[in-house]
């Protein structure tokens, strides 16, 4: 397998996705408070609204979105330290550990149910990865050269 | 057993012509002398029997699966950005930088909350409630500087970025007038004096980064 | 992005190689901290000492067996930490590779 000769993966790349993942959750949160407070807000005061949902909330929603990617990237840091093999079935298994720490903290049933849930999509978005990328190589398969006219005929 | 060796020209079109004409054509297709082997064994045993560089002059099948490496794990090309982690670009950047800036302001913060946790203990408190009241204040401080933190980084990261972009190459002064620039927008709504305050910081900041980096031989 | 980009791009099923996992001491370092702090953090009660809801509700979130199970996993990962803290500073437990690495420096 390729070599990545830029670093040593597992440790160094969980901060890569927490980091990753909070600038989405900032951003993502940046438009939908954005939005929200803008629709929210009395008719002269619709920018200012907006601006104060946007600086009271993005920030926690991307500190929440970082926590997700970067316990997702330690879990399947660790899932495949301990299976010493790299699979799909490693994002699936981390999914079921996040899904299961985030949700703890509300007892064993919201902690199964989360759990559960957090697997099934990583195994739905794992599948559709799949899928997409045996589209591409489809679409890529190297087609036969179309013979030359005039072939001489292949008995004498 | 073409697909390894090539296709020979019309080797399947004359079924008829001579074995001599087809097997020297064969020949200088193959590279070796056909006549000499009698079944597929006696190829793959014959040393230099599988050349892989005969398949094609850069196919470099010897260096091992290196050409399967995409061109966008190729280091950062612009002169100067290679830094402490090497970076693949922009994006690279921003997330590593607001990673390690968001654990960084996580770690302050949580410092600073438990200090001022310890402040609020009493003497007549029992060990639990002590423990408590200190992490209550640390997880209190923590995530709220370290989001902010993080924050500043991804506004700091894109505006050097873009100046990079710009400018065409990276040095001290993009780092500092990106810090300027996001301290700025960071609290721009605040007022000209909070602005120029969080500018004025934010590029103490990025310039003491870049002079650590220099320090270090960067 | 590389873990969480890599669900849509997954790359094809491969068993790693030993230099991925061998002599790897930011992983130990990391996994040691993260062992202990979730292990003492679950030994702890925080978990359910919830005061807004009665004794009857707290204990039918977190039943006994639940309670127990989860200090079982703290104590496991204490130990499981400890274990790979250990490794680390003594060196013990390494294949010949490693121990030949360490050796070098």
């Amino acid at each position: 397998m390729s070599a990545d000769h830029t670093r040593d993966p597992c440790p160094y790349v969980i901060l890569n996705d927490f980091g990753g993942a909070f600038a989405m959750g900032v951003i993502g949160g940046c438009v939908w408070h954005g939005i929200k407070g803008f629709r929210n807000s009395p008719y002269g005061e619709r920018f200012p609204g907006a601006l104060s949902a946007i600086k009271s909330r993005a920030p926690g929603i991307g500190g929440n979105f970082g926590v997700w990617g970067g316990l997702f990237s330690t879990y399947d840091c660790a899932v495949k330290a301990i299976r010493k093999r790299e699979d799909p079935l490693n994002a699936i298994i981390a999914g079921f550990f996040v899904g299961g720490s985030l949700a703890i903290r509300g007892g064993w049933r919201h902690t199964r149910n989360s759990a559960i849930t957090c697997a099934c999509l990583l195994g739905v978005f794992e599948g559709v990865g799949l899928m997409f990328q045996r589209y591409m190589a489809w679409q890529n398969k190297p087609m036969a050269p179309p013979l030359p006219d005039g072939q001489q005929p292949l008995a004498a | 057993m073409s697909w390894l060796f090539g296709y020979p020209a019309k080797k399947q079109e004359d079924s008829t012509s001579t074995a001599t004409t087809s097997t020297s054509q064969i020949d200088s297709q193959l590279g070796f002398d056909a006549s000499t082997i009698s079944d597929v064994s006696s190829i793959i045993s014959t040393p230099g029997g599988l050349d892989s560089s005969r398949l094609h002059p850069l196919a470099g099948l010897d260096k091992g699966i290196e050409y399967l490496d995409l061109e966008d794990e190729s280091l950062n090309a612009i002169e100067g950005s290679q830094s402490l982690l090497p970076s693949r670009g922009w994006s690279d950047d921003l997330c590593y930088g607001a990673g390690t800036v968001y654990l960084a302001g996580l770690t302050v913060g949580g410092a600073q909350g438990f200090l001022e946790g310890l402040g609020k203990i009493n003497r007549s408190d029992p060990g639990k409630l002590r423990l408590n009241t200190v992490l209550n204040a640390v997880t209190k401080r923590g995530p709220f500087l370290g989001n902010n933190a993080g924050v500043l980084a991804i506004l700091y990261n894109l505006s050097c970025s873009t100046i990079d972009g710009v400018r065409g190459k990276h040095d001290g002064f993009n780092s500092v007038a990106a810090g300027a620039l996001s301290g700025a927008f960071f609290k721009c709504t605040k007022g000209v004096k909070q602005m120029a305050y969080a500018s004025a910081i934010m590029a103490g900041v990025s310039g003491a980064w870049v002079g650590f980096k220099a320090s270090l031989g960067y | 992005m590389s873990n969480i980009v890599n669900i849509f791009n997954p790359k094809p099923s491969r068993d790693l190689t030993p230099e991925e996992y061998a002599d790897c001491l930011p992983c130990q370092i990391m996994a040691t901290f993260g062992c202990i702090t979730a292990g003492s953090y679950f030994l702890t009660d925080r978990l359910w000492n919830d005061p807004n809801i009665s004794l009857k509700e707290n204990l039918e979130k977190n039943p006994i067996w639940w309670r127990n199970s989860i200090k079982g996993l703290g104590v496991l990962l204490i130990g499981y930490g400890g274990y790979r803290g250990l490794e680390a500073s003594w060196g013990w437990n390494q294949d010949q590779k490693t121990s030949t690495k360490l050796s070098e420096k």
